[in-house]
């Protein structure tokens, strides 16, 4: 067994790997409650699938290396943004929580800007064809979501649905991984 | 544009690892570099002839005709 498949498999990569699918589940899960409204049950089975995923299939996929700690962050970051974005749109929805609606959509706002601030210091920590793929990710993101939202909006005027903005973020996450891969793939 | 890197590192007995790390970058870097796939700024260049004790144009060569 070369270094490499040794390094996929060992203990370190596989809790890598099941905190990267445990976001991913959560991310899906949170995407399909938005959509059915049904508040929590994908979310939580998108978490538990997401994370036995992880365990068990990702490490057939060659991973950039990032620097110690910079992914821990970034992932603990977007697990407390993620986590009271939807909390919140859970709380807007509930009568215990009336009172405190005038000052609720601000609470994502503070986890927001930690996961910038995240964001930004990982995309300094890497070496230049990491930033590039990660900046060339990010705007592929950024273009996707674009267009799916002005078409959904529109969609949304011709009377077919009614727009929920709630998916937009959800877009702009799913564009970036599909990014992601993109330019993963064109560096591999 | 091409490059003589993985024929350099072979004749030292190098990994991609090992030169990653003495040019402090990460071993896909050195590998999308190897195969083309990505050109280096003019300062990692600039590190990678250090470490070969070469010149850059020893190392690296424009693509045929796009010079």
């Amino acid at each position: 067994m070369d270094k490499q498949t040794l390094k996929r498999r060992s203990p370190e990569t596989k809790r890598r790997n099941t905190a990267i699918g445990f976001v991913l589940g959560l991310m899906l899960g949170g995407l399909v409650d938005t959509i059915t409204g049904d508040v929590g049950l994908w979310t939580i089975l998108g978490m538990v699938l997401g994370s036995l995923l992880g365990y068990t299939g990702l490490e057939h996929i060659n991973w950039m290396e990032y620097p110690k700690g910079v992914l821990a962050r970034v992932i603990a970051a977007w697990i407390l943004f993620f986590a009271t974005f939807f909390g919140t749109y859970y709380a807007l929805g509930q009568e215990t929580f009336r009172s405190l609606q005038p000052i609720l959509p601000f609470a994502p706002l503070l986890p927001g800007f930690l996961f910038l601030y995240a964001t930004g210091q990982a995309l300094s920590r890497l070496d230049e064809l990491q930033s590039r793929i990660q900046i060339e990710a990010i705007a592929i993101g950024f273009g996707i979501t674009a267009m799916i939202a002005l078409t959904y909006g529109m969609l949304g005027l011709t009377g077919v649905h009614q727009p929920n903005w709630m998916l937009v973020p959800v877009i702009m996450v799913f564009s970036w991984l599909a990014g992601k891969f993109w330019t993963r793939w064109k560096y591999r | 544009m091409k490059n003589k890197l993985k024929v350099l590192r072979a004749e030292r007995d190098q990994s991609q690892a090992i030169l990653a790390e003495l040019a402090g970058v990460s071993r896909q870097t050195i590998n999308a570099i190897e195969k083309g796939k990505y050109d280096p700024s003019l300062s990692l260049a600039f590190k990678l002839a250090e470490i070969f004790e070469l010149q850059i144009e020893e190392i690296f060569t424009p693509d045929d005709g796009k010079n």
